[in-house]
């Protein structure tokens, strides 16, 4: 995510994270994986929960989901994962903000 | 607490319970663990939350005016009961007749609701399906502010994960 978010942001779009580890080793990631994109946290798993994306698969963990929101707030396309690694190709997720326009 | 008595049926008919405090975190937590509340209780120590729905000190008694909201999946009220009183609030069945008729549920047909459905932490019901409005939430961020999805609608497109720390 964190490779394509040049090209996301070069479509005017946003990347938001959510995640629901603690901050400790949330911020280790920041440090590591040098993220430069908003990360919020939500370590009472509330938000995972809402969207019924949170152990699905008995891993204490929200599962792997990736979302294409538009300006007018509505969601236009998902990718959910069957396990919390699932990862989204980035000219997939490129493709999708380009189709509902930069 | 009633609620607490109501919250299979609640969970079951869609809806979350979010209870808000304006105690500290200490009492907010003994509330929550003394009574077994099986849902989110929040503090608002500093009463900047009652304050900006224009709740806190309305009666002129230093603390918050009990209320009751009910809010849509859409993020709109569909009732609020502002008591002028502590034990001025809606009764149980009348929060569940509401959340029925929201969830077009009749609450006869439902059954024994005793399993305790889990439901999730917030208000909103349902998981958000392709082309509908999505939930907003607000969390804080590593930089110590806070973000919404909120803060995009009208400005931005969003990819939206939710992320794991080797990613």
């Amino acid at each position: 995510m964190q490779g394509s978010y040049e090209a996301i942001k070069a479509l005017d779009a946003e990347v938001i994270a959510v995640t629901t580890q603690d901050l400790s080793t949330a911020d280790g990631s920041i440090e590591s994986v040098g993220i430069t994109f908003p990360l919020a946290y939500d370590v009472t798993e509330a938000v995972p929960k809402q969207w019924e994306r949170f152990d699905n698969f008995d891993t204490e963990l929200a599962d792997a989901s990736l979302y294409v929101i538009d300006r007018d707030g509505h969601l236009v396309w998902q990718s959910l994962g069957d396990n919390y690694r699932h990862q989204v190709a980035a000219e997939t997720v490129l493709m999708r903000l380009d189709s509902i326009g930069g | 607490m009633e609620l607490q008595g109501i919250y299979p049926e609640l969970t079951q008919l869609g809806g979350e319970v979010v209870v808000l405090s304006v105690d500290d975190a200490e009492n907010a937590v003994a509330m929550k663990v003394g009574l077994g509340l099986e849902f989110p209780v929040l503090y608002d120590t500093d009463t900047s939350v009652t304050s900006e729905w224009g709740l806190y000190d309305l009666l002129g008694d230093g603390v918050s005016a009990p209320a009751t909201f009910i809010i849509r999946t859409d993020g709109s009220i569909e009732s609020a009961l502002i008591g002028t009183s502590i034990d001025q609030r809606p009764t149980p069945d009348s929060i569940l007749d509401v959340l029925a008729a929201l969830a077009g549920m009749d609450r006869a047909t439902m059954g024994d609701t005793s399993d305790g459905a889990s439901g999730s932490d917030v208000v909103i019901a349902a998981a958000p399906a392709v082309g509908g409005p999505v939930p907003d939430f607000n969390l804080p961020t590593a930089g110590g502010e806070s973000i919404s999805l909120g803060d995009y609608v009208g400005k931005q497109n969003v990819v939206f994960v939710f992320f794991q720390a080797w990613w």
